[in-house]
């Protein structure tokens, strides 16, 4: 995605966010909207600002890292996914399996070229295993327990 | 208040703070030295698990590591030209053409005699202007406060690195965020989507842990952080004793690096990196011998380590006397400080000045404990940084996040929060929106938020609005430095545009190698 592309993309959901923010603040009592409005106006015009600069073609230049874009991006969506099935987890499985399968997926991910998959599931029971240990027994911090109790 | 000062000296001498000390600063070495873990992760992270902690105890750990963190980041800027944090940018240009020409461990002596000196020149100054500042925050209404929130707010707008307009809205997308939760006037739920969870608002320690930590694990893996060759080096005798005698020779140097650095970390969102980076440019501008800078001459390293170092201390000041943090580690430290029930401000120096004096007395025995803990884990932390690949700790660094943001209240939810808030906060990220100005406004909406409303209802019952907002001297003061802060990066655009300026000339002229001409 260009700079171009990134800057009237972040700019169109800024204006959509702020509009939402504006009109929805009517619902509240009168002093308890001015201040989300006037902020969602200032965010809303900002953005309008970075568009039209960006249209201009003087809008902000972001750095974005050297390498492959493609891999990079397939790195950290794939990263993403599974902390977002980590975290999906947890009500069912609880924190402590949950966990458990995260660090290890997680692991697999970024040890991968280095290490094998063993050593990640190695790292995620002692390192999983410890801290449950040191909040369970020590901290006396439950952690919470899914659906299988 | 001599009772208060002994007992906080007390609290921070007694075994355990001292080996929190002696912990924190090695941890904080650690990090700051491997690229890709930062100070401001470190601290989040940390600061959940401090909640157990007295207080003394949990300020003493995470002050000592934010110190040993920017002091670490020096090692991998000197071995293997990379800042470990961004604070060490400038420690670069002439730390590693010292280790270079074999001179690895005679810089990172200078690194450290440097850290050391900066770090207690900024607690001193701390020390010192923290009380009569917190004092003088008596005098502010809330139409002070409003103004101080949007002086801060388009202040770290200013000196955001990438852009100014992104930077201002980053600190509005932090407002709008702010703005979740019950009003504090008149007492509206806002933006709660129908969801128990957020009636509160978002969750500051885990909102905290969401911006600087779940972003950076992202990047880390994307990026895939190597470490370069490292360049071994061995202990020399003497070494200390000799640099230390060297560096006397150039006590205006120690000195304005450290002041300029103090100063520069009160800018809120103006870091270590800013502190290091005009301190070094400054060394280069004033030195009979410009020539050499960026060839491997010590004055860089010093002037460099010494303002990163100060501006830690420098970044706390504004956090402990008005609420608004100079740098994200200092906003993380503010989380923790809310976390122990304390809010900054006078009663930070009166009610809590036993906890408050016995943290900045920390600081002071955790800069000092970098000269013996550098030298030793210096090779260590070398050998560390050569082996560890900091993508592999990406797990763990979730997996510690997730724990921390439910341990606070041993609530799932903060779970979901931090989650959450770090995927759009990576998002945002992309975009150009930066966390630290985010986390700003994020932090200041209340203040600005509660100013503006009680401004509003002062000026009703008064019959003067303008008067309230505009007819305080403080405010009007406070409103001439918001407009500056909003001009002055047009200018300076402008002027570089048309060729007049460049504010750090000398260090791009260093970074360019052309030394010539350096006014």
């Amino acid at each position: 995605m260009t700079q171009r592309t990134r800057n009237l993309l972040s700019a169109a959901v800024l204006v959509a966010v702020s509009v939402f923010w504006y009109l929805s603040a009517a619902d509240f009592r009168p002093l308890s909207r001015i201040f989300p409005r006037v902020v969602a106006a200032i965010v809303g015009i900002s953005a309008v600002v970075l568009a039209v600069l960006t249209i201009l073609g003087h809008g902000p230049v972001i750095r974005l890292a050297s390498g492959d874009a493609g891999e990079r991006h397939m790195r950290s969506g794939t990263l993403m996914g599974a902390l977002v099935l980590w975290t999906a987890l947890i009500p069912v499985a609880g924190l402590l399996l949950a966990s458990l399968v995260g660090v290890a997926v997680m692991g697999a991910i970024t040890f991968r070229g280095h290490h094998g998959t063993g050593r990640a599931i190695i790292v995620a029971l002692v390192s999983v295993g410890a801290f449950y240990l040191l909040f369970q027994m020590v901290l006396h911090v439950p952690f919470p327990v899914g659906l299988f109790g | 208040m001599s009772t208060m000062l002994l007992n906080a000296l007390a609290g921070v001498l007694d075994p355990v703070s001292l080996l929190l000390i002696t912990l924190g600063v090695s941890a904080g070495i650690l990090v700051g030295a491997l690229p890709g873990l930062t100070a401001t992760m470190a601290i989040a992270l940390l600061v959940p698990f401090t909640f157990g902690m007295s207080p003394i105890h949990g300020l003493v750990l995470l002050g000592a590591i934010y110190s040993g963190a920017i002091y670490g980041g020096s090692f991998s800027a000197i071995l293997i030209n990379t800042p470990g944090t961004p604070s060490a940018i400038a420690t670069t240009f002439d730390g590693f053409p010292m280790a270079q020409k074999g001179e690895a461990y005679r810089a990172i002596v200078t690194a450290t005699i440097a850290s050391v000196f900066g770090g207690v020149v900024g607690v001193l100054f701390l020390i010192f202007l923290s009380p009569p500042l917190a004092r003088a925050s008596l005098s502010f209404g809330p139409p002070e406060y409003f103004w101080l929130a949007a002086f801060g707010l388009t202040i770290i707008a200013a000196v955001s690195p990438r852009s100014t307009l992104k930077g201002l809205i980053g600190g509005g997308i932090g407002l709008l965020i702010s703005t979740i939760g019950i009003a504090p006037i008149e007492g509206s739920v806002r933006y709660s989507f129908g969801t128990v969870a957020l009636q509160n608002g978002i969750s500051l320690i885990p909102a905290l842990i969401g911006f600087f930590c779940i972003p950076e694990v992202l990047r880390m893996v994307e990026e895939s952080h190597q470490s370069g060759t490292v360049i071994p080096y061995k202990r020399q005798r003497n070494m200390v004793r000799r640099v230390f005698l060297r560096l006397l020779r150039h006590p205006w140097l120690m000195i304005r690096s450290s002041v300029l650095g103090t100063l520069i970390g009160i800018i809120p969102g103006a870091g270590g990196n800013i502190a290091g980076l005009v301190s070094y440019n400054e060394a280069v501008r004033t030195s009979r011998n410009r020539d050499s800078f960026g060839t491997g001459n010590i004055e860089g390293v010093a002037a460099s380590e010494t303002a990163n170092n100060a501006s830690v201390s420098g970044a706390l000041i504004p956090m402990l006397t008005l609420g608004v943090p100079g740098a994200p580690p200092a906003a993380v430290l503010f989380g923790a400080l809310l976390l122990q029930g304390m809010r900054p401000g006078a009663e930070l120096f009166t009610a809590h000045g036993t906890i408050t004096y016995a943290f900045l007395f920390s600081l002071i025995l955790a800069n000092l404990a970098m000269l013996p803990l550098g030298i030793v884990l210096g090779r260590a932390v070398a050998r560390l940084m050569q082996k560890v690949r900091v993508q592999t700790m990406a797990p763990l660094i979730i997996f510690l996040s997730m724990v921390g943001s439910y341990s606070i209240y041993n609530n799932v939810a903060d779970i979901y929060t931090m989650v959450a808030v770090g995927l759009g906060a990576h998002a945002l990220r992309k975009a150009g929106f930066m966390p630290g100005p985010i986390v700003l406004g994020l932090i200041l909406g209340p203040i600005a938020e509660q100013g503006l409303s009680q401004s509003l209802l002062m000026g009703r019952a008064s019959g003067s609005l303008a008067g309230v907002f505009f007819g305080r001297p403080i405010s009007l003061i406070l409103i001439v430095l918001t407009v500056v802060s909003v001009a002055a990066p047009i200018v300076v655009q402008w002027r570089e545009r048309h060729g007049k300026g460049g504010t750090l000339k000398a260090v791009h002229q260093v970074q360019d190698g052309r030394r010539e001409d350096i006014q």
